[in-house]
């Protein structure tokens, strides 16, 4: 029987300025983010993970003794706006209050251990930017409309957004599993070194493939597709890891590092 | 001689088919007055028949004749009420019959394919190594390897049907989008094959996910399957369905009306 606990977490303002930090220690291999508007993920070598936002303290003093109303129950949370919850598979951390102050949502920024795999998912318009950075564990993103930014990191990952661009920055490619990025209305761009061993599989149906690296095209499987597609299959230093990148509205950039 | 060997001389005489001596046979009827008077019966018999007209009978006698003809074919089919052409077996085994050829013919008729089965796949490392990999990796517990099962399909010359049913299978069950996305762009490379259009109307019905939903609605457009449209109608009529997925079903089935 699972033991399942839920944290809830109190952001103490430090003075009358901005900065709460709380921290925990996860239990499992996955941190899930669910609505998270605007979140900046940094890999360190710690074990813990740290959240900081950038939030005010003053709605702090007139919501003491008060619950927050979440869509469908009342939680215990003042500040921040986080719910985060311990579970076997995952550490779930949901973004239940919203603090609007001159159109910009508050912004977070968590440290987590590099080697975690990371799930993000966000459906509603509000969803802003996620960044990525120094991660060495699977990366899983889900989005309508977030802008997507990875920095430094390796894989495997499956990305897709509705709205949103993919800008991707390889320090270097897993071999593990595949990168899949899927953008619907913006473009990908990917950097990778170029001594990468890789299989590509690109596609957009009405934008355009644009490359630096000396690719080692599949004639027979490339080319046009239907009326304005454009399609590339072939591999980078012999092959190795599977890349699928389709932008379906706008183009996919490949260059090298 | 006997009066019946008389009288089947006589009639052979008189047919001009009596073997044997003729003088004298006529010898000897002449001879004898009730063998001449006999021959003069027969002869005058033979007249009339030749010269009478063709006799009907009188009306009474036809029914009654008809009635009794009737009634003889009545107690013959009585006796047999099971068996035979008209009897109920006879009749049920002859509808069974035709009933049987019409499905037959039917289903020979029918070119609608249906959805792909979802029936297991075998791993039979007998075959192309790289299709039994693939096959083996789509059961795996990771999003990652799942896709890049998906993605090996691209690389795989003459994919067989187990691949297609695979892929099926995948688009239509696997638990995560990112997969089932994937399998949309894979099974968009076999969509001329048996089955395949079909189960991408079955998907497009099911499909939750936003990006899977439209990257479904633009194959179907592609490949210009104008059953699509339906599909399409639910989806903008659908209160639930967001404003891009409805306004991509709009343009798609903008697409398959206007243009096909």
């Amino acid at each position: 029987m699972k033991i399942i606990y839920t944290v809830i977490i109190y952001f103490i303002g430090l003075g009358a300025g901005y900065g709460q930090q709380v921290k925990v220690t996860p239990t499992s291999e996955w941190v899930e983010f669910i609505g998270v508007n605007s979140v900046n993920i940094k890999g360190y070598n710690g074990s813990e993970i740290i959240i900081e936002s950038d939030d005010e303290e003053d709605e702090k003093a007139i919501t003491v003794g008060l619950k927050l109303w979440d869509q469908d129950e009342f939680i215990s949370d003042t500040k921040a706006g986080l719910k985060i919850d311990q579970k076997s598979r995952a550490l779930i951390i949901k973004q239940t209050s919203k603090n609007y102050s001159c159109g910009e949502d508050r912004e977070y920024t968590i440290k987590i251990p590099k080697n975690m795999n990371i799930k993000y998912t966000h459906s509603s318009w509000d969803g802003d930017m996620l960044y990525i950075e120094d991660m060495a564990g699977s990366i899983e993103v889900s989005t309508n409309y977030n802008e997507v930014i990875l920095k430094n990191v390796t894989g495997p990952m499956a990305i897709k957004t509705v709205y949103g661009s993919i800008d991707a920055e390889f320090s270097a490619v897993s071999q593990e599993g595949s990168i899949s990025l899927y953008s619907v209305y913006e473009h990908v761009n990917i950097t990778m070194p170029k001594d990468t061993k890789s299989k590509f599989n690109l596609k957009t149906t009405y934008g355009n493939i644009y490359s630096d690296l000396d690719i080692n095209v599949d004639k027979s499987k490339s080319g046009k597709t239907g009326w304005t597609g454009s399609k590339l299959v072939g591999d980078l230093n012999g092959g190795g890891v599977d890349v699928i990148v389709n932008a379906t509205y706008d183009n996919v950039y490949l260059r090298s590092k | 001689m006997n009066k019946d060997l008389l009288e089947q001389n006589i009639i052979d005489y008189l047919n001009g088919e009596l073997s044997g001596d003729i003088t004298a046979f006529e010898n000897m009827i002449n001879s004898d007055k009730a063998a001449s008077q006999l021959l003069e019966e027969y002869r005058s018999l033979y007249h009339t028949i030749q010269h009478s007209s063709d006799a009907t009978p009188p009306e009474a006698l036809d029914q009654n004749f008809n009635d009794f003809l009737q009634q003889e074919i009545k107690i013959t089919t009585d006796k047999n009420p099971k068996f035979g052409i008209n009897g109920v077996i006879g009749k049920t085994t002859l509808f069974l019959i035709l009933i049987g050829i019409g499905l037959y013919i039917g289903t020979q008729l029918n070119n609608q394919p249906e959805a792909l089965p979802l029936q297991n796949y075998a791993y039979d490392n007998t075959h192309d190594p790289g299709q039994s990999k693939m096959l083996q990796l789509l059961d795996a517990p990771t999003i990652s390897n799942r896709i890049k099962a998906v993605n090996m399909s691209t690389y795989i010359d003459n994919a067989g049907d187990d691949i297609i049913q695979a892929l099926s299978k995948t688009l239509l069950t696997d638990k995560s989008d990112h997969v089932r996305l994937a399998a949309v762009e894979a099974l968009g490379n076999f969509a001329d094959e048996p089955g395949v259009r079909s189960t991408f109307l079955v998907a497009i019905d099911k499909e939750k996910d936003e990006t899977v939903l439209i990257a479904l609605i633009n194959l179907l457009t592609s490949i210009k399957e104008k059953e699509a449209i339906q599909s399409f109608d639910k989806i903008i009529q659908n209160k639930k369905s967001l404003n891009f997925v409805k306004d991509e079903a709009y343009s798609g089935k903008l697409k398959l009306t206007e243009t096909y």
